[in-house]
C-alpha cells in the first residue's frame, strides 16, 4: 500500500533528512511511527501525503505517486496534522462543504463518532477548544473512510477520557482495507492499538516490527530489585522498582510497554 | 472513481460549492460594502459640484473601483497564507486545474461582472439621488448619465480599445498569478514587485537609449516612432503586444506555481 524506495529528501542539501530510505507498509494495519524530535516523522508524513516532493527515489501509495496530487489519490488519503486551522463556520457547514469531496464519506459514522466525542454540530469550529477541534478532525478523518489515514500527533491536546475514546473509536472504525499511520511522541496513548512499530532516527529506520512478533520475542515486566533488573535487555527505574524488557519465555506473553521499548531502541539495547 | 484527473465537472462543482459555503458571507459583505462606498462617494462628489457634470466625471470613480477589484484579485487563494492552511488546500481532493479555475471564476469572472453591475447601478442611483438634492436643483446643475461607452471615448481605433481592455485584464492576471509567489502580504509584495519591474523596465530603456542614441542625456528615454501602416506605429504595436498577450504567460505561470507548491 505504501512503498518507499531509496528516498532522498532534504531541506538543505548539506544535511539530508532522508537518504536511501526505504519502507513498505501494508493495508489493514495501524502503524506507530516513532522517533525523537527532528527525526523526520512529520516530513515523512508530508512526503506520503504529497505535500513535499522527494529529491530522489520513489514513493508509491495505492499505486499513485503522491506529489502528482492526482485527485483520486487525494480523495483516498486524509491527513490530520499536528496543527490545524478552520474557517469561521459551524461543524455542520464544514461537513456539508467538505464531505462531498470524499466519495466514501459516511455521515452515519460521523454522527456516531460525534455522539461518542460529545460534539455538537451547531458549534462554531473556531469557538471550540483545541482538544474539541482535534476530536472533530479525527472524527472527520475516520468518517471519510479514506484508504490511508495519516495522523500526526493525534492525541496532543486530548484530555484523558478523550484519549481512551480515541483508541476505542479508532480500533472500531478502521477496516482491513485501510492503513492508519500514527506519528506521535505520546507513545503510551497508542501502545494498545498499534499493530506495527516503526522507529526512525536521523532519517533511517532503526526498528520495525509487528507487535505480535515483539511480544513473542520480548517480555515486559516490572521488578522490585536491581538484581532482577540487571540481567534484562533493558531496564528503567520506576516508583515500584524497575521496568524491564526480558527475552520472552516460550509460554508467557506480556502487553507491550511502548515507551520502554522506544527508549531501549533509542539507547541501542534492542 | 473518476478517471478524469485533469478536470471533472462534478469535482469542480463540489469545489465551487465548497468555496461558496465557506466564503459566501464574506463575498456578499465585500459586494455590499463596495456598493455602499461607491454610492456614497459618487453622491458626495456630485453634491459638491456647482457646474454641469459631464460623463467624464465617472471615470476616476470607475478606475478606483477597478483598483478595488484588483485588490480582490490579488488576494486570491486565501488558503495559501500559512503553512497549515496551504497543507489543507493542497490536500483538497481536486485537481490543480480545478482549484485554479474556481479561483479564476470567483476572482475574475464573478467579481468583475458584479463590479460592472454594481457600478452601473450606483452611478444611476447616485445621479437620481443627486438630482433630487435642493442645492443642485437651485443651481440648475445637470448631471450626465453614465454609460460604459465613455470608457472608450479617448480611444479612436479598435486596436486601442482592445489594448485598453486587455491591459486591464493582463494586469489582473499578473496580480492573480503573482499572489502565488508570496505567502503573506501578497498584495503589497505584488505591488512592490510591479513598481520594481516598472523601474527596471524604465532603466533598461534608458540604457538602450544611451547605447543606440548617444546624444541621450541623463535619465531620458529616446523613442523613435515610425509608421508600420496607416494607423499603427512601432511603439503602439509594442505596447499592444504586451497588453494583449502577457496574460497568456501569467495564467500558465500561476498554474504551474500552484502545481509545484510545497509546504
Amino acid at each position: 500500500m505504501i512503498e518507499i524506495k531509496n528516498l532522498l529528501f532534504y531541506y538543505q542539501k548539506k544535511s539530508p533528512l532522508f537518504s536511501d530510505f526505504s519502507l513498505e507498509l501494508e493495508r489493514g494495519r495501524i502503524v506507530g511511527l516513532l522517533g525523537k524530535n527532528g527525526a523526520g516523522k512529520s516530513t515523512l508524513l508530508n512526503l506520503i501525503a504529497g505535500l513535499n516532493e522527494p529529491k530522489q527515489g520513489q514513493i508509491n501509495v495505492n499505486c499513485f505517486t503522491p506529489f502528482k496530487r492526482n485527485p483520486n489519490y487525494l480523495a483516498d488519503i486524509y491527513m490530520v496534522p499536528e496543527e490545524f486551522s478552520f474557517p469561521q463556520v459551524t461543524i455542520d457547514c464544514y461537513v456539508k462543504a467538505f464531505s462531498p469531496l470524499y466519495p466514501a464519506f459516511d455521515k452515519r459514522k460521523l454522527a456516531d463518532i460525534f455522539e461518542e466525542f460529545e460534539l455538537d454540530k451547531s458549534s462554531n469550529l473556531n469557538r471550540l477548544s483545541h482538544g474539541q477541534r482535534k476530536k472533530f478532525l479525527i472524527a472527520f478523518a475516520l468518517a471519510s473512510n479514506c484508504k490511508v489515514l495519516v495522523l500526526d500527533e493525534p492525541t496532543n491536546g486530548l484530555d484523558i477520557p478523550s484519549k481512551s475514546q480515541f483508541r476505542k473509536i479508532l480500533v472500531s472504525s478502521v477496516s482491513d482495507e485501510q492503513l492508519v499511520l500514527i506519528s506521535t511522541h505520546q507513545v503510551k496513548d497508542i501502545d494498545t492499538i498499534i499493530d506495527k512499530v516503526v522507529v526512525i532516527e536521523n532519517g533511517k529506520i532503526i526498528y520495525q516490527e509487528n507487535t505480535d512478533e515483539i511480544t513473542q520475542k520480548l517480555y515486559f515486566d516490572t521488578v522490585t530489585s536491581y538484581s532482577e533488573a540487571e540481567n534484562a535487555l533493558y531496564h528503567e527505574r520506576c516508583p515500584m522498582g524497575y521496568r524491564v524488557i526480558l527475552p520472552a519465555a516460550d509460554t508467557s506473553e506480556s502487553s507491550i510497554d511502548l515507551e520502554l521499548l522506544f527508549n531501549a531502541i533509542i539507547n541501542k539495547n534492542i | 472513481m473518476n478517471s478524469n484527473t485533469f478536470f471533472s465537472f462534478s469535482r469542480f462543482y463540489l469545489l465551487l460549492r465548497n468555496d461558496l459555503l465557506i466564503n459566501l458571507k464574506k463575498y456578499l459583505f465585500v459586494l455590499f460594502a463596495a456598493f455602499i462606498v461607491l454610492y456614497i462617494a459618487l453622491l458626495f462628489f456630485m453634491s459638491e459640484m456647482n457646474y454641469n457634470i459631464e460623463e467624464r466625471f465617472y471615470l476616476p470613480f470607475f478606475m478606483m473601483g477597478l483598483a478595488g477589484v484588483g485588490c480582490f484579485i490579488g488576494t486570491g487563494f486565501p488558503e495559501l497564507t500559512s503553512k497549515i492552511k496551504t497543507s489543507n488546500y493542497i490536500l483538497f481532493p481536486c485537481s490543480v486545474f480545478e482549484k485554479y479555475l474556481v479561483q479564476f471564476l470567483i476572482r475574475f469572472v464573478v467579481c468583475i461582472s458584479a463590479f460592472l453591475i454594481i457600478f452601473w447601478i450606483d452611478a444611476h442611483l447616485a445621479r437620481l439621488s443627486a438630482l433630487r438634492l435642493n442645492s443642485l436643483k437651485e443651481q440648475g446643475v445637470e448631471i450626465a448619465s453614465f454609460q460604459y461607452s465613455i470608457l472608450f471615448h479617448d480611444f479612436k481605433t479598435l486596436i486601442e480599445k482592445l489594448s485598453f481592455v486587455f491591459a486591464i485584464f493582463s494586469y489582473g492576471t499578473f496580480l492573480f498569478a503573482a499572489r502565488l509567489f508570496f505567502k503573506k502580504l501578497a498584495l503589497v509584495k505584488t505591488l512592490i514587485t510591479t513598481g520594481t519591474l516598472a523601474y527596471l523596465f524604465i532603466c533598461c530603456m534608458v540604457v538602450f537609449s544611451h547605447i543606440f542614441f548617444p546624444e541621450t542625456k541623463g535619465f531620458d528615454i529616446q523613442l523613435h516612432d515610425y509608421k508600420i501602416d496607416d494607423n499603427l506605429t512601432n511603439t503602439e504595436i509594442y505596447m499592444f503586444s504586451i497588453t494583449c498577450f502577457s496574460w497568456l504567460f501569467f495564467l500558465p505561470i500561476g498554474y504551474f506555481k500552484l502545481k509545484e507548491k510545497q509546504v
